[in-house]
């Protein structure tokens, strides 16, 4: 005969191993139970098979069988774990049947999920009634309910929650209660006593007077209120259950007239974690419907039910409730209804398939055999390669992110009410404040939020702080300098005190502090309570958990605050973040503020202010201090962009963020070490790259103003000049040359409206652009018949406009522009006269040394000083004009020359190298020290370690790296003479002595 | 003479310590037939970074559920174990990872410092697994629980396709404890 328990175990077999304890318990117990049934003539009474019908008559007709407690206990047991996975089984094949017949796939999860949460409601409420009856004593039992108050469905565990009456009885309660835990434990599914473990006395239950002195005290709990709120009779008394709503849980309901504090707490403890639940990045490696989607959901669904005094405790009856309170937002709840729904199923069939944990890995052979389970029974198909377990990921990750609009919008909906209720609001309004408030606002405010303590949501107070014209917090940093030293300390202290529940908030302070220091005079206010913070946060637990998270959620906060401090704390905050961590993802959130701390000890403002448009526009991006490949990519997906958007603003704005972006890019790899020849061609390439975009761009929009096209492509070109045009990085200005080959008034005047709008647009990089020519001629742009009459001139300092028009780089124009450009301004006016262009290029060398006192022990300039970059540009620039060579100053050149006189080569690259060293430094002290050319030994030890100078035991890194840039300098001179000599065909001491003679007054 | 052992189990989210408390209550309830209790850190603690796990074990009625006077305390990170160090019985045992737990309590209580999370990658090729490598060295020295019902209750709560792994990582703890002795 075929045995049913075989088949059971088999369809078992397909569940989670947690079903194995019921197993266990069967196959111990049922043929014992089975003969004493028969034996006593009941055997037809008790479903095996099936579901029972009624269960409480059929676990009476079990129980009565046994012959004395132990064997009752046993007997239950075995028809619990029967009937438990029958329910099971059975829901899941009903399941199947519903979603093979039915086109609406989510009206049958909701079914399913109501079904299975009451019937196991049912199964065991049943089953803790029988034990309690058998544990408790009739005569000596107290008043007593059992609520559950967690997900019914849910079956790693009832969370519950024990009221008793206070009275002496509660004694053999908690005896009675101890026992059930241990069977349940045991037999079935595990209690979870959270209420009664917080609120309770050394006992499983608690009485009503028990829970009210409690939530006086930890308002901050909203786990426990939303327990409370969510509570519903599993057994006991209703009449204690009503007496409890009543007396306990009726304060955290809004009303119109009374006192809403408890209301607000609420509010404040949800809000603050359904507003970071919202932007939790999640995670890479797993899953976890309850992080990623239920709690900020139905967070944001309890307030919505306190708000509206919905007594409904299942969360899609409060949606339907609230759907019809709120018209207007219907569409938003149908959303939040699917996707309440889709997550609830995948996480009890997860739960149900696979293990009872919440965190789901994703990835490894295990994990997807498992989920394709939990798929096939969610009705997904195999379709060709992608896998029934594919489309499930695919739609979890579409609920997920599909759900956070409609939050947001509510979101803001409850907000607005806490504004409208809140205790603060007097203190709040500026209006009120004024007329109706009269004390100390620091005082007031902290007495105020005391009631609130450790509650997370702060937006409104902080926001009224920051935004308005000021008088609020002018007013809080003038009554705190109103008080008296030893109350100014106190207070202070009290406030740090925040870093230990809710550093979040004090961090915001502190910016706010910080960023109207000048408006209000609050740095003293700043530098005293950072201090204090950081002295607190230095003293507390689990500070780099709780810092990280504070910098997932809110990079930019992070970022503003590590802006406001100095140096010094900028390290003692990163040293709070060293220790070991396990969370990978802690980990990883602890290594990228290690390096934004780094960024911002280690750069100078001119580098950090392009760091800081970057973090505002994309706060995300911190993640990416480490990564700069991503960053590029970043960058060329903004880049490729810019052609899809609609308007001309939109397309500068997004080509200002790929500048930005790419500086900033370039900028890390300069500072990781990168060589010198690999940053200059990659700021070349995004800095051309931006420059002839932003033409384009600038040059449609005055098309489109002046509704015709401009042909401009012959005769207009836009060179770069000065260090741009050497492909030299991290310039803060831009030397542009624009030139028209046209004397069309017309066409000038429509060029230079181009050239405006381009100007504008670069003065907001913070790139100063330099428009060559433009002063002497009050245009732009300007024409080759200027340049023609400049250069026939013969001016004595003509060599100056010489050297800009021969260093210039050709980045927007033709080829034809540049033939054209060879041969009528390079040729005729510096190729053709080039011993003049060259004598006097050597002669301004040594004029520039004349009053030059030697080398100064501290400081001198990396540019101008002898040996310098400026000098060694110059013989560059006589050298092109020399051999007729249009290729810029960059590496290449020296490179040309080594080709065209060999007897140079080593000379050159000896040249090269020092070029090479000098600019490698002068653009690492631009990101770390200052944008300025006079290096000085004192700002070395931000620039020594990344130029690779260590510390010996006779000279620090930076001395070193003095002494090399030194002996850098000196030989440079040396070459630079020599080749001056080579060039012009005269000893150097001649041209020296001469341009001395001339220039010594 | 009956006895009541009240074990915590603390560290960080993620390190499967909740689990582990499951495991070890149901072993000696289910497996072992003694009484027992599980609790877990929740609400604002549990989402946070912290996460504790309780198990109390006795062959007596258990009266009340929380752990207050502990005998064991694993401490996988300085913070829980600075943070619950103080609640050990004078005789009782303080386990920790000793690569993530440098600054030791002083006490009578007993210390084992083991690399349980380095045993769990190293020898059992897996991190995850560190909460299970914990549970070995337990059972090891706490001698509350029998390694039969451990192992069972193991494979009676891991997903499918992982209980090779698992047990791997429970003998590497038991070996562990082995070592200490």
């Amino acid at each position: 005969m075929f045995d049913p328990y075989t088949r059971l175990e088999a369809r078992v077999g397909e569940l989670g191993n947690h079903h194995r304890k019921y197993l266990k318990n069967i196959s111990a117990h049922k043929d014992t139970l089975i003969d004493r049934l028969e034996a006593c003539g009941k055997i037809d009474q008790v479903h095996f098979r099936l579901t029972a019908p009624d269960l409480a008559s059929e676990m009476d007709t079990v129980m009565a069988v046994g012959r004395n407690v132990e064997e009752k206990l046993t007997f239950l047991g075995c028809y619990y774990a029967l009937q438990f996975l029958n329910m099971n089984i059975s829901a899941i094949d009903v399941l199947a049947l519903n979603l093979a017949t039915s086109d609406d796939r989510y009206t049958v999860y909701k079914g399913f999920m109501r079904q299975i949460g009451n019937e196991f409601r049912a199964l065991t409420a049943c089953h803790m009634d029988k034990l309690l009856n058998l544990f408790l004593d009739k005569n000596g039992t107290p008043e007593y309910v059992i609520c559950g108050v967690g997900t019914r469905a849910d079956q790693d565990d009832i969370d519950v929650g024990i009221i008793d009456d206070g009275s002496r009885k509660r004694k053999d309660l908690n005896l009675a209660v101890g026992r059930l835990q241990h069977s349940m434990l045991k037999q079935s599914v595990p209690l979870h006593l959270y209420l009664s473990e917080h609120v309770g006395t050394q006992s499983y239950s608690a009485s009503i007077a028990e829970y009210n002195d409690l939530l006086k005290k930890e308002i901050q709990d909203f786990v426990i209120i939303t327990e409370m709120l969510g509570a519903a009779p599993i057994t006991g008394s209703n009449h204690l259950f009503r007496k409890f709503r009543r007396e306990v849980t009726q304060r955290y309901y809004y009303q119109r007239q009374g006192d809403n504090r408890f209301h607000e707490g609420y509010l404040r403890g949800l809000l603050g974690e359904v507003r970071s639940l919202l932007i939790r990045r999640m995670k890479t490696n797993s899953i976890n419907p309850k992080d990623d989607g239920l709690r900020m959901l139905k967070g944001l669904l309890f307030a919505g039910k306190s708000i509206f005094n919905i007594r409904k405790v299942n969360a899609w009856d409060i949606l339907k409730q609230l759907g019809e309170r709120d018209p207007d937002h219907t569409e938003i709840f149908q959303t939040l209804d699917r996707s309440l729904t889709f997550l609830e199923m995948f996480r009890f069939l997860y739960q149900l398939f696979v293990v009872q944990e919440d965190e789901i890995y994703v990835g490894g052979e295990d994990t997807i055999s498992n989920l394709q389970s939990v798929a096939k029974a969610m009705g997904y198909q195999d379709v060709g390669v992608i896998k029934a377990w594919d489309h499930l990921l695919i739609h979890y990750y579409e609920h997920i992110d599909g759900i956070k609009d409609p939050i947001e919008i509510l979101l803001k909906d409850v907000i607005r009410h806490l504004e409208r209720i809140s205790v603060f609001s007097v203190m709040l309004s500026t209006r009120q404040l004024e007329t109706q408030y009269e004390g100390n606002l620091v005082i007031d405010f902290l007495k105020a939020s005391r009631f609130f303590r450790g509650t997370k949501f702060w937006d409104d107070v902080l926001g009224a702080l920051e935004t308005g014209d000021g008088q609020l917090l002018e007013r809080f940093v003038t009554d705190f300098n109103s008080l008296d030293t030893e109350r100014r300390i106190k207070w202070i202290a009290q406030y740090a005190d925040w870093s230990n529940y809710a550093f979040m908030v004090l961090m915001r302070l502190l910016v706010i502090l910080y960023q109207n220091r000048k408006k209000v005079a609050s740095e003293k206010l700043f530098n005293e309570l950072n201090e204090a913070s950081l002295e607190a946060l230095s003293q507390s637990h689990d500070v780099i958990h709780r810092i990280t998270r504070i910098f997932n959620h809110y990079p930019k906060l992070v970022n503003n605050y590590l802006l406001a401090l100095s140096e010094e704390d900028q390290l003692r905050f990163k040293k709070l973040l060293e220790g070991n961590v396990w969370e990978e993802e802690v980990a990883q959130l602890r290594d990228h503020l290690v390096n934004l701390c780094q960024l911002h000890c280690c750069s100078n403002r001119y580098f950090k202010r392009f760091f800081q448009r970057i973090i505002n526009a994309y706060p995300e991006y911190i993640q990416y201090l480490d990564n700069t490949d991503r960053l590029k990519e970043l960058a060329k997906g903004l880049f490729g962009k810019i052609d899809n958007l609609k308007t001309f603003r939109e397309k500068k704005d997004q080509l200002g963020h790929y500048h930005d972006i790419e500086f900033f890019r370039v900028g890390l790899e300069t500072l990781a070490g990168a060589p010198i020849e690999q940053t200059n061609a990659e700021f070349t390439e995004f800095s051309d790259n931006y420059l002839q975009t932003l033409f384009d761009i600038c040059k449609q929009e005055v098309e489109q103003e002046r509704e015709g096209k401009l042909k401009t492509e012959d005769l207009l070109a836009v060179f770069a000049a000065g260090g741009h045009a050497r492909e030299q990085a991290f310039d803060d200005d831009y030397d542009i040359i624009v030139l028209l080959n046209s004397s069309d008034e017309a066409l000038r005047k429509k060029c230079t409206t181009i050239i405006s709008k381009m100007n504008t647009e670069l003065v907001k990089r913070g790139t100063l652009p330099h428009f060559r020519f433009a002063e002497r001629y009050g245009h732009y742009v300007t024409l080759f018949s200027e340049l023609e009459e400049l250069f026939e001139s013969n001016k004595e300092d003509s060599f100056i406009d010489k050297s800009q028009i021969l260093g210039a780089r050709m980045v927007v124009g033709s080829r034809r522009f540049g033939k054209a450009f060879e041969q009528l301004i390079i040729q005729p006016h510096i190729y053709n006269k080039k011993d003049t262009y060259i004598q006097q290029m050597a002669q301004e060398i040594f004029a520039r040394h004349v009053n030059e006192n030697g080398v100064k022990e501290d400081g001198f300039n990396i540019k101008e000083n002898s040996g310098g970059l400026r000098d060694i540009e110059m013989v560059m620039l006589m050298y092109k004009a020399a051999l007729h060579i249009q290729t810029p100053v960059s590496m290449k050149l020296f490179d040309e020359l080594s080709d065209k006189i060999p007897d140079k080569g080593s000379e050159l690259k000896r040249l090269s190298g020092i070029f090479s060293f000098l600019k490698r430094l002068r653009d690492i002290y631009r990101l770390t020290v200052a944008a300025e050319d006079t290096i000085y030994l004192q700002n070395l030890d931000r620039v020594s370690p990344i130029m690779n100078f260590k510390d010996s035991s006779t000279q620090s890194a930076s001395q070193q790296l003095m002494m090399a840039y030194r002996e850098n300098m000196k030989q440079g001179w040396s070459l630079v003479s020599e080749f001056i000599s080579d060039i012009g065909h005269h000893p150097a001491r001649e041209i020296r002595d001469t341009a001395i003679q001339e220039n010594t007054p | 003479m009956s006895f009541r052992t009240e074990i915590r189990l603390s560290g960080e989210g993620g390190q499967g310590l909740v689990l582990a408390g499951k495991v070890l209550a149901e072993a000696a309830a289910i497996y072992d037939d003694k009484n027992a209790t599980q609790s877990q850190s929740y609400g604002p603690e549990a989402r946070g970074g912290a996460s504790r796990s309780e198990v109390i074990i006795s062959d007596d009625e258990i009266d009340y559920p929380k752990a207050v006077n502990l005998d064991l305390l694993l401490a996988l990170t300085q913070e829980s174990c600075s943070r619950y160090w103080k609640d050990l019985k004078d005789d009782g045992i303080l386990l920790v990872d000793s690569d993530s737990v440098k600054d030791i309590p002083e006490g009578s209580f007993k210390v084992f410092k083991v690399p349980i999370i380095a045993i769990a990658e190293q020898e059992v090729g897996k991190a995850l697994v560190a909460n299970i490598v914990a549970l070995g060295i337990i059972t090891g020295l706490a001698k509350v629980v029998s390694e039969e019902a451990v192992e069972a209750a193991i494979l009676a709560r891991v997903p499918k396709g992982t209980e090779e792994l698992n047990v791997k990582a429970f003998k590497a703890g038991l070996q562990a404890a082995k070592d200490l002795s």
